[in-house]
């Protein structure tokens, strides 16, 4: 019950959307009956057109976050660890951290081309970055006294890295790692609308370019639910994953 | 430093004094290392980047070399190019950011203080907050056209969000004991949220503000990239259309640069900003 | 650290392709065509007719891209994403010059642009709008579907010679052909190219009207043209002509005025309009094609000539240098 109450305010723009679009007050192809963006909606699953360039959009997403957080988790651990590495990658990273990471579109175009390879090499390069300085700092705030007493007790480099820093370092990390799935979701749409030819971004695109404006309300509301379902679904996994702490 | 100099008048203190100044030389030398150690691997990243270009193993049009580049922005500065489509960027990043600060400070601001307009906006703040809301560019165009008016809106449809709720975490992590005090000093709701609550709140507001600023950079450019004309965005996607390489990475060198000013500017505004905060005082 | 990271991404993704390769050995050669407008680039209308392509699912197979325009393209086919891109006789330079692909070779025509009695593409602007000279242009947008193509250069050319200079006098935007019809009408933009099929729009045609045609701006063109890479066709040569051969004949049977009620109805069954509005398609009222797909290499030094003179490409070439006809001229005989 608190919960519909909580959520109400979203239900009560639906209907004004709704409202607005039915008595006509802005012209119907700028703002179409939420009812008629459910039939698009319905008619895009139907056709597979939805299903299809979704497919390729998370596929493409998922492998680009999946490599990010391996690279960056693993870059920001190690530079934690070795202050040689650290010294000298630092700058870089430092350097890397404010590019607008959207000016890398045209440049992984033209490296790999407009099918999947780019968008994977896009998000794996804008998403790495956080990772990393989310590993890197999760691990240097680490306690050292566990460091310390780990490797009296024996522990070899590696196996302490895993039993010791990585969990000390997990919540920044996994904080950077939710920044992360912000960004792949901001450079997968963005980049399959500018250059692609399939995907959530390009059907946006492809749609609004035709006229079809419901169906590419609809394929909108499709990718803003489901980043907003991924970050939910992560933060419950958060949760899950640290639940020692309390 | 300054609070060592001021400590040398107390004879008593000079010891204590002499041991921070040589701990002081310590953390120079420290980050005079770091210094060095970032120029190497920048020009590290620079000189293989040259190398490589010209070994033959990539075409000048997958990766032409630094030098050309280089001389490519120079050339651009030159002819004036580049400041033109700087200003255009910049003024849509800042002016976007700008409406976003304000708009989202006060939108926190009302939310923590009504509970109505907390309740409405609530839930469209955390389910919009993380929605990729580059999305709804076609929709902002459709709608606004395809000026200034309409890349701008998108920057602020799009940096509003961490504004509002760092400012809202903000005034809720006041403490209350700072909020009585004022309001038995006198002070009425007004001047409570300006002079107590709002200056509490700033280092978190000014977090949320460090969260928007790469975020406007970031959507302006898509913006740019989407909608062609002027702007680093706009050049850098039509220096890609006319295989001008040299264009499409002189582009990357030159929003890295904005980039790095602009948010080390606003690293600098935080630290002005808070000299009276604890976390500034640390650093010292 | 970022050479090593795109060095580690290319690689694995070199691995990836490789690993796709290897089941594909013993298949016919996959040739990807691309294309820009439908009905107007054959690419977009073969395999409509693949019935007809003896040599189809045997030595190669042929599979349609589209591309939102022909700059694009010099990306795709850089990265091994695309064998023949139906290049315009800017985006040719562009890849040549620009981008370094110098083995680049035209192998055949696919349409010409301002050959006296067909079709011209056209610049069109609203018809009770503001625009009623070039000149009026200055301060406006102007929409174009891709910076570089074949009718973005002839619209800047033709801008260029009333003293228009882009970006610094008027703002290109991009979109994507079929979206131009509703950027013009919602008065998103002020001029828009008008290319076959979208110019015979019947809202189109109710709203607006020609500012200026390509044939008065850059004179004839040899439009667009199939191109590929010598490297490509050393090594597919046989292949290529057999799909050349089934180009032909796929060009001869649309080409032939008594298909032209089944033609109309597979460009009814495309662009899903009623077959009425395609009494045009490869008639007179249509882009001029040559009949064995010869491209008008005269006409196409001229245009290159012309694209580097405007300072979009960083020099011009010998075009014929730049050709091989010899396939195509091989796949006419073999149908004699």
């Amino acid at each position: 019950m608190r919960a519909t109450l909580s959520y109400l305010p979203l239900v009560l723009l639906a209907v004004a959307w709704e409202a607005i679009a039915r008595l006509n007050l802005v012209d119907s192809s700028a703002l179409p009956p939420l009812s008629k963006v459910g039939l698009a909606w319905v008619d895009l699953i139907r056709g597979g057109e939805l299903v299809n360039n979704g497919a390729a959009s998370l596929y493409r997403g998922s492998v680009g976050l999946l490599l990010a957080v391996l690279g960056g988790g693993g870059l920001g651990l190690c530079m934690a660890r070795w202050r040689l590495l650290d010294v000298f990658v630092n700058p870089l990273v430092e350097l890397f951290y404010p590019l607008p990471k959207s000016a890398l579109i045209p440049v992984t175009v033209l490296w790999l081309g407009f099918g999947d390879g780019s968008k994977i090499l896009l998000i794996f390069l804008g998403c790495m970055i956080p990772v990393t300085i989310g590993a890197y700092n999760g691990a240097r705030g680490s306690d050292h006294a566990l460091v310390w007493s780990a490797r009296s007790m024996g522990a070899n480099r590696l196996r302490m890295m895993w039993d010791v820093v990585v969990p000390s370092a997990l919540p920044e990390l996994l904080n950077g790692i939710r920044t992360a799935l912000a960004l792949a979701f901001i450079l997968l749409v963005s980049s399959e609308l500018i250059v692609s030819q399939q995907g959530f971004g390009y059907l946006i695109g492809y749609l609004g370019s035709t006229g079809s404006y419901e169906g590419m309300y609809a394929v909108v509301l499709t990718v803003a639910f489901l980043g907003f379902a991924a970050d939910r679904i992560y933060q419950l996994f958060i949760q899950w994953l640290l639940r020692w702490r309390d | 430093m300054v609070a060592a100099m001021a400590r040398l008048d107390d004879t008593a203190s000079l010891a204590a004094a002499e041991a921070q100044i040589s701990r002081d030389a310590a953390r120079r030398l420290d980050i005079a290392f770091r210094g060095g150690a970032g120029i190497f691997s920048i020009l590290v990243l620079l000189i293989a980047w040259e190398i490589f270009a010209r070994s033959g193993k990539v075409t000048a049009f997958m990766l032409p070399p630094f030098s050309a580049v280089a001389e490519r922005i120079y050339a651009d500065a030159i002819g004036g190019e580049l400041w033109r489509n700087l200003w255009v960027t910049m003024f849509r990043a800042i002016t976007g950011f700008a409406i976003a600060a304000v708009g989202g400070i006060a939108l926190g601001a009302v939310m923590a203080r009504s509970r109505i307009v907390r309740w409405f906006f609530d839930p469209i703040i955390s389910v919009g907050f993380p929605m990729p809301k580059i999305a709804f560019l076609p929709i902002i165009i459709l709608w606004l056209g395809l000026y200034d008016v309409s890349k701008i809106s998108i920057v602020v449809f799009d940096a509003i969000f961490p504004v509002v709720t760092a400012t809202l975490a903000g005034l809720a992590g006041v403490e209350k004991e700072l909020i009585w005090s004022g309001r038995n000093m006198g002070a009425s709701e007004r001047e409570l949220m300006w002079q107590v609550a709002l200056p509490a709140a700033l280092p978190q507001i000014l977090t949320g503000l460090q969260v928007a600023l790469p975020i406007a950079l970031i959507v302006a450019i898509i913006a740019e990239m989407a909608m062609g004309g002027y702007g680093l965005g706009g050049a850098m996607m039509s220096a890609s259309r006319f295989a001008d390489s040299r264009g499409v990475f002189a582009g990357i060198v030159e929003i890295a640069i904005v980039g790095y000013a602009l948010i080390k500017a606003m690293a600098l505004i935080r630290r002005r900003l808070l000299v009276w905060h604890q976390e500034t005082a640390e650093r010292h | 650290m970022r050479g090593k990271i795109i060095a580690t991404g290319i690689a694995l993704l070199a691995l990836a392709v490789g690993w796709s390769n290897i089941g594909a050995r013993a298949e016919p050669l996959k040739i990807r065509g691309a294309w820009v407008a439908p009905l107007a680039n054959l690419s977009s209308v073969w395999l409509q007719k693949k019935d007809l392509a003896v040599h189809f699912g045997q030595s190669y197979v042929f599979e349609p891209v589209r591309y939102a325009g022909t700059p694009p393209m010099i990306t795709a086919i850089a990265n091994n994403e695309l064998e023949i891109g139906n290049l315009a006789f800017s985006t040719l330079p562009i890849a040549i010059e620009n981008a370094g692909m110098d083995d680049i070779r035209v192998i055949s025509d696919d349409f010409q642009d301002g050959v006296l009695g067909y079709v011209s593409n056209d610049f069109q602007v609203l018809t009770d709008g503001p625009i009623k000279k070039i000149e009026d242009l200055k301060g406006k947008v102007v929409a174009t579907n891709s910076a570089g193509a074949g009718v973005d250069v002839a619209m800047r050319a033709m801008l260029r010679k009333h003293g228009l200079e882009a970006n610094r006098d008027y703002t290109i935007i991009e979109a994507p052909f079929p979206g131009m019809k509703s950027m013009l009408m919602e008065k998103k933009v002020d001029l828009i190219p008008a290319v076959l099929p979208f110019m015979l729009d019947p809202e189109l045609k109710k709203n607006a009207h020609s500012l200026f045609d390509m044939k008065a701006a850059i004179g004839r063109s040899q439009f667009v043209m199939w191109s590929a890479r010598k490297p490509f066709i050393d090594a597919h040569r046989a292949a290529l002509v057999d799909f050349l051969e089934d180009s032909l004949r796929i060009l001869h049977w649309y080409l032939d005025p008594k298909n032209h009620e089944a033609a109309a109805e597979i460009a009814s069954q495309l662009t899903k309009q009623p077959p009425e509005r395609f009494g045009w398609i490869f008639t007179k009222d249509d882009y001029y094609r040559d009949s064995n797909l010869m491209p008008d290499l005269d006409a196409l030094q001229k245009n290159v000539d012309m694209t580097r003179d405007l300072g979009f490409a960083r020099a011009s070439f010998d075009v014929k240098a730049h050709s091989d006809l010899s396939l195509i001229q091989e796949a006419a005989k073999r149908l004699k």
